[in-house]
């Protein structure tokens, strides 16, 4: 089930100061990472990004991931080191027509005329975490309180003895 | 709205698509409901036809068999970003067509009330509203799918000179037979060379052309009067790209070596097609006899084997009209026996490098097989997989005829991950 994106979300995706990756599966179920710097969300609420490469990892993985329901991941860094995890499913890619032309055109404008568009891809969020190691680390350790090493419970007169 | 009336009996004794679907996990299910779509066509309700923009979308105009004048999107574009390539003036099948309807504000393939895809129209390019200097409609000198244009060098195909020799299957020859004779059979170079300017303004639109008509048989041997336009169409194309080479495909009639080089050295081509057509030699003879015998099946095969010596491999295709093999009276009696010699062809062709591929059998009103039922989803989905696999098996990539570049070959749009 798809979901809205809160606007801090979106404010991290948008800001050019943050650090996007993408993280998808192959058929034979390798994990790829890329970054993505043209990872957006659109009009409707949905993560757009941009595939220049048709023969890329990356677009035979959302390939993929369409065509067998399969997840893909976004991580969004911010420039204060927060971390937000998007797990979502392709909505669709549009390789034609109006929009992909403008984009095309946008792409060269931007990166220069010797660089191709393959597709725009869009995804319906389903799951967003924050993994800013402090978060995490506060969630986890009250949810198992004793998956710690045992030096940690120690008196510090003892812990930190020298 | 117009009505349309088929015999729903076939689904009594086919399995249904839900059922193929779940039969075959290992293919995506977007894929065989687009099989099953070419194969049983679409046909638009009202309301999907309210979304169609004449200003923005390719649009078909035609006929159908009770005399409604239809004007209908070209075809539509699935949400992985392959195009589906069936017209609604194709949907003259004995099954009843998938519709493209309305639902929760998406245009959607509709059959039996479920809805099973969200689907676009396709987009006109802006040449097709331009014309060329000498009063031709650009549309009409170059046509288009979503993201490859095509060129049609000559209408008339010669092995309808005596009707009984066109491939039987064959609805575009019967039709091309009126312009036997007439100036306007070959297309005029300067309409081409005009178009191309237009086109090549339109950035990100296409990415590949097929230039393919009629088979020319005359000339001072075999097909040099076909080889020959090829050429200079070729050669007036060339006139707007500033590279030797450009992302080009030819489907002719099958030329000799000596020609192939020919069409190679001189042109800025890229790729070559020749359709085998019908896999079994025997039966080749009877759906092609114009064809088998101009150019007999093993001879057919050999300049399929020189085609690769020129232009490497992976750039040569073969195709079959799949479904015909079953034709009756005389095609094979089960689908399992012309799976057999489809795959036997198939990877006799692909290990001397000749890609694979097929695509779906139209019944056509034009036909000479009007009226005959294509196989079953089963069929075509176990035909898919099996030359996907064989052209995976052999190393070849369908980069050249990939679901960008046409669309029609479902073996070859598997190639994508
Ligand atoms: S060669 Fe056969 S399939 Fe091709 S146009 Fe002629 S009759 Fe039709």
């Amino acid at each position: 089930m798809s979901i809205q994106l809160e606007k801090k979300i979106i404010d991290a995706i948008k800001d050019p100061a943050s650090i996007k990756v993408i993280a998808t599966v192959s058929k034979e179920g390798i994990v790829h990472v890329t970054p993505k710097g043209s990872l957006t969300v659109d009009e409707n609420g949905r993560i757009k990004f941009l595939e220049l490469l048709e023969k890329s990892q990356t677009q035979k993985n959302l390939v993929y991931s369409i065509w067998f329901d399969k997840f893909v991941a976004v991580n969004i860094i911010t420039a204060d080191r927060k971390s937000y995890l998007i797990k979502g499913k392709i909505y669709k890619t549009i390789n034609s027509g109006k929009v992909f032309q403008d984009e095309y055109v946008a792409v060269q404008e931007k990166l220069g005329y010797d660089i191709d568009l393959s597709a725009i891809w869009l995804v319906d969020a389903e799951e967003v975490s924050e993994q800013t190691f402090e978060v995490r680390r506060e969630i986890l350790e009250t949810a198992y309180p004793y998956e710690k090493h045992v030096d940690r419970f120690a008196k510090d007169e003892l812990r930190f003895a020298k | 709205m117009a009505q349309l009336e088929f015999n729903t009996e076939w689904r009594k004794k086919e399995e249904s698509l839900d059922e193929i679907i779940k039969k075959y996990p290992e293919l995506p299910p977007i894929s065989i409901l687009e099989i099953d779509a070419h194969r049983r066509g679409v046909f638009y309700t009202d309301k999907a036809l309210e979304r169609l923009d004449e200003s923005v979308h390719q649009v078909t105009e035609y006929t159908l068999r009770d005399k409604t004048q239809r004007k209908v999107p070209a075809s539509l574009t699935f949400r992985d970003g392959s195009h589906l390539v069936v017209g609604e003036d194709f949907t003259k099948t004995a099954r009843e067509p998938y519709l493209v309807d309305v639902v929760d504000d998406k245009i959607v393939l509709v059959d039996k009330d479920k809805v099973y895809e969200e689907v676009s129209f396709w987009e006109k390019p802006k040449f097709f509203d331009k014309v060329t200097s000498r009063g031709t409609p650009m549309k009409n000198v170059i046509a288009a799918r979503p993201q490859r244009y095509s060129i049609q060098p000559s209408k008339f195909c010669h092995f309808w000179e005596c009707a009984k020799d066109g491939c039987k299957y064959c609805s575009y020859g019967s039709s091309g037979v009126k312009y036997h004779g007439r100036p306007d059979d070959l297309i005029n170079l300067q309409d081409v060379e005009e178009t191309m300017r237009e086109l090549v303004k339109e950035p990100g639109r296409f990415v590949g052309v097929i230039l393919t008509g009629g088979s020319i048989l005359t000339g001072s041997k075999l097909c040099e009067d076909e080889l020959q336009i090829y050429i200079e169409v070729l050669q007036a194309m060339g006139t707007v790209f500033k590279t030797k080479k450009w992302p080009s495909q030819v489907n002719s009639t099958a030329l000799d070596k000596e020609q192939l080089q020919r069409l190679y050295d001189q042109t800025g081509l890229t790729s070559y097609t020749t359709d085998l057509e019908v896999f079994d030699e025997e039966l080749y003879k009877w759906v092609c006899p114009g064809k088998a015998k101009a150019i007999p099946q093993a001879e057919w095969k050999k300049r399929l084997f020189d085609a690769v010596d020129v232009f490497g491999k992976g750039r040569v295709d073969t195709g079959l009209v799949s479904g015909v093999e079953l034709a009756k009276p005389n095609g094979f009696k089960s689908e399992a026996e012309a799976l057999k010699k489809d795959f036997e062809t198939a990877e006799e062709m692909a290990s001397h490098g000749v890609l694979i591929k097929h695509d779906i059998w139209h019944v056509g009103d034009n036909s000479i097989f009007r009226g005959q039922l294509t196989p079953s989803l089963d069929y075509y989905v176990q035909l898919t997989k099996g030359l996907y696999e064989i052209n995976q098996k052999y190393g070849l990539s369908g980069d050249m005829d990939s679901y960008r570049k046409c669309g029609m070959h479902p073996n070859i749009n598997l190639d994508r991950i």
